[in-house]
């Protein structure tokens, strides 16, 4: 067997106009596209249990109006809207144990 | 020729450089809503204080024609003048010529006041606005770099460093600022980034707008690369001058003291904390009705807002302020929080300003995300710019101050030189839940009703330790004050730290966790 036939498998890699051949990390390979942050979207920025929602589907809503209280870290924290609108979906439940990043209510 | 026929040939050169790169490109330096490169200096001095040197400096490069091509001033704008009638070095790249490319000589005028600020012990002020290399120079443009960058690194900590980022400022050129203390943006007019849009399209085929990678928002609240937010030039220069009448001019010396001023009435100390525990409020009311005219200078707000750091006065004098935040994410610590605090702390120590910290804080965030981000290493940054520090430390425990947490935030363990507690403190080593449920796991399991056990036993945990006197008894905090004494027993303990020193073993430099 030659040391060529053990070294891992590489990938072509373009900076500069230049193609490197190289392996890359596992890192790069699982990184995540960019998304642009959705205006409508209110995502769960800490874990926590979602402890009262005030808000119901088809509800409008005005700007810092109380949406919901989400406790984390033993702190009750009242999340309220950044902006006015029209919510199209709640997808929470009180009590419900909730992520870093979930999707928790979308506006219209 | 006569003395008055070579005035007049002076004026003459001199006019020709003040028309940096001539009216077209200054109309449309104008229409992007920027200033011109001289302007932003005399904007921001002192009125008449601003000299200039090296006007007259010109390029050698002698490749791809620039041998025909003058550049006044080589692009950049350097000098000397004061702010709140303090001396400083300033220089700004002035994109109207050659659009700001940095050559050898643009460098070396960079450098030569950059030696001036820290023999002479004066802020450094940088104003970029540059295209960046001045590829016709080729690797000499890179040597230029080089060589600012490694001052910045001799002035670290040696003399205050502000960079203003008016205009793009992209590949290596972005590395001065981030060597430097402060870095101010404008919205909409600052650019920063490694690698623009045009490359990571071509290398990764993701699209993004200049803004969304590298614009004043994002490097304001995603990368806390850049520490002061503005919507313009002028609100930017404001908070400037706001910035350098809370700092010393060099390392040797102390900030200004100004007359004193009490905080306002209208915020009442006790009323602003919570009877629960488990409710967030705003610590900076807190800031505010202990320090000086009420008057707090936030920095780096919108980004890590669960810890806040930034400047006020007691009884006149500058203070370096860190509190933890509840109203963000319960005030925890975390990677980004970690980092934000241990760098302020660092400058505060090198500038001999004295730290006051403000306890709220269940602790650090838990999470996968938080353990593969490496939040060991980053936490650890806070301990070990605490631990380093030599100024005077004061502590306030507001409320929670639990587990690692506890001892990360100034704890008389890395070195407080006074640790005061409200009486609603909790100062224990985890909550008070966690704390029963291990403490009494036997008794809860065991019990007929466990849940109605292990609430007693949380409410006898809570009773027996969720306060200050446990660790008022080992002497770990030295008053359990009224919320009403803060202000008093704070500016006491300043007076009483004023002359303090505070030697270490000797050594090159420490090798702290990056």
């Amino acid at each position: 067997m030659t040391t060529q036939d053990k070294s891992p498998a590489t990938s072509s890699f373009l900076i500069d106009d230049t193609s490197y051949e190289t392996t890359v990390t596992k890192k790069f390979e699982c990184r995540k596209p960019y998304t642009p942050v959705n205006p409508r979207e209110v995502l769960c920025v800490i874990p926590g249990v979602i402890k009262k929602i005030y808000v119901h589907k088809g509800q409008r809503v005005r700007a810092k109006e109380k949406l919901f209280v989400l406790e984390a870290m033993k702190m009750e924290n009242e999340i309220i809207s950044s902006a006015e609108g029209v919510i199209k979906n709640i997808h929470m439940v009180e009590s419900q144990l909730v992520t870093k990043g979930q999707l928790l209510i979308e506006f219209e | 020729m006569s003395i008055a026929g070579k005035i007049v040939d002076l004026f003459k050169r001199v006019e020709k450089v003040l028309q940096g790169g001539g009216e077209q490109a200054m109309e449309k330096q104008k229409a992007q809503g920027k200033l011109g490169a001289r302007d932003r200096i005399v904007t921001l001095l002192d009125k008449k204080s601003f000299h200039e040197y090296d006007m007259f400096v010109e390029h050698q490069a002698r490749d791809f024609g620039m041998d025909k091509k003058k550049l006044p001033g080589d692009g950049v704008i350097t000098g000397t003048g004061t702010v709140n009638k303090k001396p400083v070095c300033i220089f700004a790249q002035d994109f109207t010529v050659a659009g700001g490319s940095l050559g050898l000589m643009h460098a070396r005028k960079i450098t030569k006041v950059m030696d001036h600020a820290i023999k002479q012990g004066m802020p450094l002020i940088g104003i970029n606005d540059s295209g960046g290399a001045r590829i016709q120079e080729g690797v000499d443009s890179l040597a230029g770099y080089g060589e600012i960058f490694y001052r910045n690194t001799l002035a670290s900590g040696v003399v205050p460093q502000i960079s203003v980022i008016l205009g793009p400022c992209a590949g290596g050129a972005v590395y001065s600022p981030a060597l430097t203390d402060f870095v101010f943006v404008v919205d909409k007019i600052s650019k920063m980034f490694i690698t623009g849009p045009e490359v990571i399209k071509t290398v990764l085929g993701e699209e993004i707008s200049m803004e969304e990678l590298g614009g004043a928002r994002v490097h304001t609240t995603i990368t806390g690369n850049a520490h002061f937010f503005s919507e313009s030039e002028l609100d930017c220069f404001d908070q400037i001058k706001k910035l350098l009448s809370y700092i010393p001019w060099n390392n040797t010396r102390k900030a200004e003291t100004i007359t004193p001023h009490l905080p306002k009435l209208e915020y009442n100390i006790h009323s602003i904390i919570p009877a629960e525990s488990t409710k967030p409020y705003d610590v900076r009311t807190v800031f505010k009705a202990v320090f000086d005219s009420s008057e707090f200078f936030e920095i780096q707000e919108l980004w890590a807002a669960n810890i806040v750091i930034g400047f006020a006065r007691l009884n006149g004098e500058t203070v370096g302020v860190v509190g933890n935040q509840p109203l963000v994410l319960a005030g925890v610590l975390d990677v980004d929080s970690s980092d934000k605090a241990a760098r302020f702390i660092r400058f505060c120590d090198a500038f001999n300003i004295p730290l006051i910290t403000f306890v709220d804080l269940p602790g650090y965030l838990p999470g996968i995300d938080q353990e593969h981000a490496g939040v060991i290493r980053h936490g650890a940054k806070i301990l070990y710019a605490y631990s380093e520090a030599t100024v005077p430390k004061l502590t306030v425990i507001l409320r929670k101050a639990y587990g690692g947490g506890y001892i990360a935030m100034c704890s008389r363990h890395l070195g407080a030189d006074f640790v005061f507690a409200w009486p609603n403190a909790e100062i224990a080593v985890m909550g008070p839940e966690g704390a029963a449920n291990i403490i009494f796991r036997a008794e809860i399991t065991n019990s007929p009703n466990p849940e109605a056990t292990r609430k007693q036993k949380v409410n006898e945990y809570k009773e027996k330790f969720a306060n200050p006197y446990v660790a008022a008894a080992s002497g770990h905090v030295d008053a359990v004050i009224h919320p009403e004494q803060t202000r008093d027993f704070l500016a006491h303990a300043l007076l009483i730290t004023a002359q303090k020193t505070e030697t270490r073993p000797a050594k090159k430099h420490g090798v702290p966790p990056f």
